[in-house]
């Protein structure tokens, strides 16, 4: 199999390059995550985040034959060769397909991705109906692996100023949660022209979650919940 | 809920805005048409803008279509024209050329036909 896989490292090279691999390697029932473990076997110098190779952990998010998918849920038959590997667009390249994500996160952190509830802790755990637990399906699901993200052109012009729709989705789970009493104060911070409304509805987002959720839904969930708000 | 202070919060009103615009334009839109469709020479087209209502909607449709396009602008000034120095003269520019048209479309509405 063929691969042509993005190169850096900031020590040694001027500037990033493309390299080209070929490995004898049967595709069938294995995923993109196995061919480049199977090449670094080869070059241990290739450097990727994985962990737990089963799409949950989230930390394998590369851009492949031009499109954001986690490598270790990635089929590899059917995808054209050579293979080109690259790392998340837009992030800084920390080596080869590791990138920096402190961006990212700093916007997760800046949704206050945690239950605000000021009553006193109940003696068990705070309850809630199916119908209000059914409200966070579609968002509790997010891995956090960037892919998203780091695929949304309104992120690629304002990553400083636009959270994105992976920090959206998790910003519309507390938002939706029947425990959360801090609405008011989560809507305030998203009523601003960047931090939301740069998202223009594109869904480039829900094309590329690996894991099959809808941040722009999301997205809209929470502009209603300001449009009520405001009206 | 209560909103508090703080923060530039144009956000919302503006995709509000924005979105009312085109639903205005979107049911405007087909019955201009199926009304001009019915205009064979220029005596039926002045007796097309004389009623107050049609002079009113028409006015309005026009602010709906540059509040709409000024909007859109904006959004891509935010993304694409990042020096501020750049940025707000070239919104003001396109304010003033919208209201110059809101002007105009008053000016043809009552004067001229």
């Amino acid at each position: 199999m063929r691969f042509n896989i993005y190169r850096y490292n900031p020590e040694s090279d001027a500037r990033p390059f493309m390299q080209a691999y070929e490995i004898d390697f049967d595709p069938q029932g294995k995923k993109l995550l196995d061919a480049l473990i199977a090449i670094k076997e080869q070059d241990e110098s290739l450097s990727f985040r994985r962990s737990c190779r089963e799409g949950v952990c989230g930390s394998d998010g590369v851009n492949v034959n031009g499109r954001n998918v986690l490598a270790c849920v990635t089929a590899l038959e059917g995808l054209k060769q050579p293979i080109e590997i690259r790392p998340l667009p837009r992030l800084a390249v920390v080596r080869d397909l590791i990138v920096d994500m402190e961006q990212f996160y700093q916007h997760y952190r800046a949704v206050k991705p945690y239950l605000i509830n000021l009553d006193p802790e109940p003696e068990n755990e705070r309850l809630q109906t199916a119908t209000e637990r059914a409200m966070l399906d579609g968002l509790w699901e997010c891995v956090l692996c960037g892919c998203c993200t780091t695929a949304c052109p309104a992120f690629w012009w304002n990553p400083d100023r636009f959270l994105g729709p992976a920090a959206l989705l998790q910003s519309a789970r507390f938002l939706l949660d029947s425990r959360d009493q801090a609405t008011d104060t989560r809507l305030d911070f998203l009523e601003d022209p960047y931090r939301l409304f740069r998202c223009h509805g594109i869904m480039s987002c829900v094309e590329s979650c690996p894991k099959g959720l809808n941040p722009t839904a999301a997205i809209g969930r929470i502009k209603h919940l300001l449009v009520d708000r405001a009206i | 809920m209560t909103r508090h202070a703080g923060g530039a919060r144009s956000g919302l009103t503006i995709w509000l805005l924005q979105r009312a615009s085109a639903v205005w334009m979107a049911l405007i839109t087909p019955v201009a048409l199926w009304q001009v469709a019915g205009v064979t020479d220029y005596a039926a087209w002045l007796a097309l803008f004389q009623p107050l209502y049609v002079k009113l909607i028409m006015l309005l449709t026009v602010i709906a279509v540059l509040v709409h396009a000024w909007i859109g602008l904006r959004e891509v000034m935010m993304e694409y024209v990042q020096p501020m120095r750049l940025r707000l003269p070239l919104l003001f520019v396109f304010l003033a050329a919208s209201l110059l048209c809101v002007g105009w479309a008053a000016h043809i509405v009552w004067v001229v036909v």
